[in-house]
């Protein structure tokens, strides 16, 4: 397929991305390695949705959004931005990529530089890109503090001046100086107290709203992810397992990896807790740098056969917007009832 | 109860008396650096001539002993030429070429540093094996083959000196650049467009300089011991221009025979000038962290 613009108007097509690292010798080795970060993801957003894109960490999330953003070469695959192949554009048009797509990041202590005032860093990409300078940059720094809630006085004052939430807030101003109509939010509150979670869920749907913003919203948290994503892709060591809206995929989860995501949500309500219906999934996740053969998740999975060793599933896709990466995801949901995750556990 | 509160109390206290003590020392750090700045800056316009000899009047003691002249307070050489104007004008050497060595391996070590840390592969290969190869000769071995092979004038021990510990600012440059260029600041750099250039000098450079300033006051004083280390070997500036380093050497015969005040003049100048500079780039070390 190519990228032409289809008919769903998605505003990001990317299509079997790959991401592979280190491809090189080393000193003392012969052999070659590398790290398959990302091996085959597709996925599309919308205009104005949310994707959210979970999984553990290592799994290849955060490489995922780098490569949209451009932040670094893909090894093979399509990323098209409004339907337009964006790999390997000249730095004209990469210019003008930029200001379409802004990313913000996990640890808002180090993407601030911290030589530099609050107001300067907002004004940054406004001078970059030319839009506006002296007063008129002035009034568009108090314009963007003031959307996502900080007071003006903010400008003359350094990065380690405020506290995490503040800072995530200014970085999401200086991302939004540029009017992008996508933000690639790479884990944007995984690094923040719980009791300011929230305030940032909140602020980026409002933004999403009054801006019309499509978020690609990468995070491993799946309660935060189900409350702020339309849709939500859900990888596992550089695959999509599952793809679904966010309401379907959480009432019915199909592949046995995400159940257990959803297994490791903690449960707010005490009977719930107790009663033992939670299930995890053992053992770590293995490395990308020798992944496992066939399904890459088998060696972890409570269903696995002998199939799953040899060939890796295809994401099926079950509808539009459903798919699962799954040999016997039919069998598994005819019986739940027979789901030895949750058995194994309440035998317990 | 009254022990319990002294040790509560002595803790903060005690740390306050040391920090007290340590500001104590800066200040008078820098009242020196000051003063010793400022007479030999003004030396020209008020001392003696200090090439100027006179026979009758050789190795007249400093001013309290006997014998000393007032028009002499630290007494004169074997050739009759005033002390203190000497070591006044050597200082105003030592602090020239010093300090022009610094800024110039300052540039040329930030510059190959930033280089080798921010583009990696090849060039920095290249770059960081020239700096490991220089780092493992002795460095005053390699600054008196130098200036031999040259020839000593001004100009050739600035460059050579420069030449000199040059790789120290590109170790660190580089260090600090690695530790930059794959953080989220640069990428959000990049993100929101930002070139190259823009990127080096507006982010990386500020952030960076806190570093290298400690650095280049550090190796200011290394480098004043150097100099020295020339004039004493008979490689500094040639006469009849006066040097620290060449004062201390002819005149160290002068221990042997009671004419003491020809070594302990210019090593006590250069001994305060040095600490000074040490203790200032200690406090600069502890005041340009940023987060404190």
């Amino acid at each position: 397929m190519t990228a032409s613009k289809t008919a769903d108007n998605s505003l990001l097509q990317v299509d079997n991305l790959k991401v592979h690292f280190g491809q090189g010798r080393r000193l003392f080795s012969r052999s070659r390695w590398s790290v398959r970060a990302v091996d085959g993801v597709s996925f599309q957003i919308r205009e104005g949705e949310t994707l959210g894109l979970v999984g553990e960490s290592g799994c290849g999330k955060s490489t995922v959004g780098r490569a949209v953003a451009q932040l670094l070469t893909p090894t093979s695959g399509m990323i098209s931005f409004d339907g337009e192949d964006v790999t390997g554009m000249d730095s004209a048009r990469e210019r003008r990529f930029r200001r379409d797509l802004q990313i913000v990041f996990q640890d808002p202590y180090s993407s601030l530089d911290p030589r530099m005032r609050i107001g300067a860093a907002i004004r940054e990409p406004l001078i970059i890109h030319g839009i506006a300078r002296g007063r008129e940059a002035d009034a568009r720094v108090t314009e963007l503090l003031d959307a996502v809630g900080l007071p003006v006085s903010a400008v003359e004052r350094y990065p380690h001046e405020f506290s995490g939430g503040q800072r995530q807030r200014i970085a999401i101003a200086r991302a939004l100086a540029l009017e992008p109509r996508l933000i690639v939010c790479d884990e944007p509150i995984s690094a923040l107290d719980v009791s300011v979670q929230a305030q940032i869920v909140n602020l980026l749907g409002e933004l999403q709203k009054r801006r019309r913003l499509t978020f690609l919203f990468i995070a491993h948290d799946l309660a935060v992810v189900r409350h702020i994503s339309h849709r939500i892709a859900v990888m596992y060591l550089g695959r999509i397992v599952e793809t679904g809206d966010s309401e379907t995929l959480c009432r019915e989860p199909l592949h046995p990896y995400t159940k257990a995501l959803f297994g490791a949500v903690p449960r707010t309500d005490p009977r719930a807790a107790r009663s033992g219906d939670w299930s995890v999934i053992e053992g770590e996740i293995p490395s990308p740098l020798n992944p496992p053969n066939g399904c890459h998740f088998h060696t972890r999975c409570p269903f696995a056969r002998e199939v799953c060793r040899h060939s890796d599933p295809p994401l099926e896709a079950l509808s539009k917007d459903r798919g699962v990466a799954c040999h016997f995801w039919r069998e598994i949901r005819a019986n739940t009832g027979a789901d030895p995750i949750k058995t194994k556990k309440a035998a317990t | 109860m009254s022990v319990i509160t002294d040790a509560q109390t002595s803790p903060p206290r005690r740390r306050r008396r040391r920090l007290a003590r340590r500001r104590i020392g800066v200040v008078v750090a820098l009242a020196v650096l000051l003063i010793l700045f400022a007479l030999a800056l003004s030396a020209p316009l008020w001392a003696v001539d200090p090439a100027k000899q006179s026979l009758l009047d050789a190795e007249l003691p400093p001013y309290p002993l006997n014998g000393s002249v007032p028009g002499h307070p630290l007494g004169t050489d074997e050739l009759g030429r005033d002390q203190l104007s000497r070591i006044l004008f050597g200082l105003r050497t030592s602090i020239t070429i010093s300090a022009l060595a610094m800024m110039l391996a300052m540039s040329i070590g930030t510059a190959i540093g930033i280089i080798a840390g921010f583009f990696r592969g090849l060039v920095e290969e290249v770059l960081m094996r020239i700096v490991d190869v220089q780092m493992s000769f002795p460095a005053i071995l390699l600054v008196v083959t130098f200036v031999t092979a040259v020839g000593p004038s001004f100009q050739s021990i600035v460059i050579v000196l420069a030449l000199s510990v040059w790789v120290v600012f590109a170790r660190v440059a580089r260090a600090q650049v690695l530790a930059l260029r794959d953080s989220d600041l640069i990428l959000a750099m990049r993100a929101l467009g930002a070139s190259t250039p823009r990127i080096l000098f507006l982010h990386i450079v500020p952030n960076i300089a806190g570093p290298l300033i400690v650095i280049a006051t550090l190796e200011m004083a290394t480098l004043i011991v150097a100099e020295s280390a020339l004039g004493y070997l008979g490689l500094g500036v040639p006469p009849p221009t006066p040097s620290l380093g060449a004062m201390i050497a002819s005149g160290q015969f002068g221990l042997i025979t009671g004419v003491w005040w020809l070594v302990v003049g210019p090593g006590l100048a250069m001994t305060a000038f040095i600490m000074c500079i040490n203790v200032l780039g200690d406090r600069l070390r502890d005041r340009l962290d940023p987060r404190s």
